[in-house]
């Protein structure tokens, strides 16, 4: 009987190692380097250096050890081969010396099942919006399919590179100064069908620094890529008639991207819901869940147990390549 | 006029991700309102300018496409944030089934609205209807005058998308363009742009390689 499971996640900047039993969350430790982008490098050796002691509090928390654990569940992919590769390792380190079984989850599968844990949506259209990633799913044929998707860079890594460009720190900071912006600059809004684009907007941001406020730049940016997202998100709606939304991925936790999604989830009386900020960045806990949903019947169970030798990071994972043989 | 028209027993027919459609009569004719409604989730200066913009450039499509003999609806009056239009009698590509010949047509019908310099930017089965077996586009909200092949390529993309295996009948159809070749070329060059597609055989290679790196 499998209970407790350990999920481990390196997929870029945050290292987090979370623990789920009978379906709870006991645990969600996470480490995080972030300077001014990620260096895969730098950042696979703080994961490597760290993962030791955020294991440990982890387990504290959960009051548990580590032969206790009945299954390894380790971020399998997308992400930076370098950090995906300590998480793989670790798996596989603990698959052998205790003789644990091992399965792969799908980063971005993580982040939308986490969120309908919290939201408890059963069918919801899913915006996922990341530093790498910005996605319109839905689930269909126990796979999510992506019906629309950035053409260029995703909005987080937009973000980010506004932020540096600009000698902002992150795009945290990109919030904060759009608060106090308030003169809307005109800005290239491109959306084609179901996908946008954002490489225009970051151009157009960039040759304005100096010229406009800071606020206002960082006002209008947002302003204008979180309509895009939101119209996109409602294409998709009046496409696939679903009643709910949910919003995951790093950006989800800007409250102005929340607060359109939830204006216009309301003028189409839909449901609209959102994890918890800590569970919408990068973490362990989504990663161990998933790998509970996993063992929820023993059947499917199967299918996902890795051998030892297929404990290897996917660098490139799309997420409709992952199979989510549950409901 | 706005006034006016709210007198005219509407009838609330669809709502779209752009626009609310009403179905009404114009001197007894039967037409079609579009109106581009205010979307309180983004500010307004940005709100204004993309519907006015759409709205406008909509109107021009149409009616461009309709003096290159392309079966679209006809327009009737262009208003600030609405447009009137011909109320086709028809029936929605999506909700019918189509035969090899009448999906070549739909490729026929693109190829000469792209020959027009038009694209659609929305070109899906919920955008095509039939009326007596010939095919209409219907729905120019995010039409643009372009001669652009990325824009093309984006069209056929999207009903390669909704078609599946029925593609191929479009494509024979959408060959009467005389660019079809680059259009294509464009089209495969899109879809490999999303992120994290598989990169030829050469994948599995390489995590066999980390695999060994690592050990």
């Amino acid at each position: 009987m499998i209970r407790t499971i350990l999920g481990i996640e390196s997929t870029a900047h945050t290292l987090g190692i979370g623990i789920v039993k009978d379906g709870k969350i006991k645990a969600n430790e996470k480490s995080m380097l972030f300077e001014y982008g990620i260096h895969p490098r730098k950042t696979a050796d703080h994961h490597a250096d760290q993962i030791q002691n955020v294991m440990r509090t982890a387990l504290q928390k959960a009051k548990l050890r580590m032969d206790e654990i009945d299954l390894v569940a380790f971020s399998q992919g997308p992400g930076i081969g370098p950090c995906l590769r300590i998480s793989a390792i670790a798996a596989r380190t603990l698959a052998i010396a205790y003789k644990i079984p091992v399965v792969g989850v799908n980063h971005c599968v993580a982040h939308i099942e986490i969120s309908k844990y919290f939201t408890k949506f059963r069918d919801p259209l899913i915006l996922y919006v990341s530093g790498g990633n910005t996605q319109i799913l839905i689930k269909e044929n126990e796979r999510y399919h992506v019906l629309g998707e950035t053409l260029d860079v995703g909005i987080g890594n937009m973000l980010d590179t506004f932020a540096r460009s600009a000698g902002l720190k992150s795009a945290k900071d990109v919030e904060d100064k759009a608060k106090k912006g308030n003169k809307y600059i005109e800005m290239p809004y491109s959306v084609k069908g179901m996908d946008a684009s954002f490489s225009g907007i970051l151009t157009h941001s960039e040759k304005l620094i100096g010229k406009e406020k800071i606020e206002d730049i960082c006002y209008s940016l947002q302003e204008t890529a979180y309509a895009a997202l939101c119209e996109i998100t409602e294409r998709a709606l009046a496409l696939t008639d679903k009643s709910e939304i949910i919003v995951c991925g790093g950006v989800a936790q800007n409250k102005r991207l929340q607060g359109m999604l939830s204006e216009m989830a309301k003028e189409w009386k839909c449901k609209f819901g959102v994890a918890p900020n800590e569970f919408n960045a990068d973490n362990g806990g989504m990663i161990a869940y998933v790998g509970y949903k996993m063992t929820e019947n023993k059947e499917i169970l199967k299918h996902y147990i890795l051998k030892e030798n297929e404990i290897v990071p996917k660098p490139k994972y799309r997420t409709d390549e992952f199979i989510a043989k549950w409901d | 006029m706005k006034k006016r028209r709210v007198k005219m027993r509407n009838s609330f027919q669809k709502r779209g991700a752009e626009a609310k459609v009403y179905f009404s009569n114009l001197f007894g004719v039967p037409v079609v309102i579009k109106v581009r409604d205010e979307k309180k989730y983004r500010i307004k200066e940005l709100d204004e300018s993309l519907r006015k913009s759409r709205n406008r450039v909509e109107a021009r499509c149409v009616l461009h496409a309709a003096r290159n003999s392309i079966n679209v609806p006809r327009i009737y009056h262009a208003g600030k944030y609405e447009l009137v239009l011909e109320r086709l009698d028809g029936v929605l590509m999506k909700d019918r089934k189509n035969t090899p010949a009448q999906i070549k047509k739909v490729g026929i019908l693109l190829a000469k609205l792209h020959s027009a310099g038009i694209t659609h930017g929305d070109f899906t089965p919920a955008n095509v209807m039939f009326v007596k077996e010939e095919p209409y586009i219907i729905d120019f909200g995010l039409a643009q005058f372009s001669n652009d092949t990325e824009e093309r390529a984006i069209d056929v993309l999207l009903m390669k998308r909704s078609l599946g295996r029925d593609f191929r009948y479009f494509l024979e159809g959408y060959k009467a363009q005389s660019n079809w070749k680059e259009t294509i070329s464009q089209m495969e060059e899109i879809e490999k742009r999303g992120r994290y597609h598989k990169r030829g055989e050469t994948k599995d290679k390489e995590s066999d390689d980390e695999m060994q790196d690592e050990e």
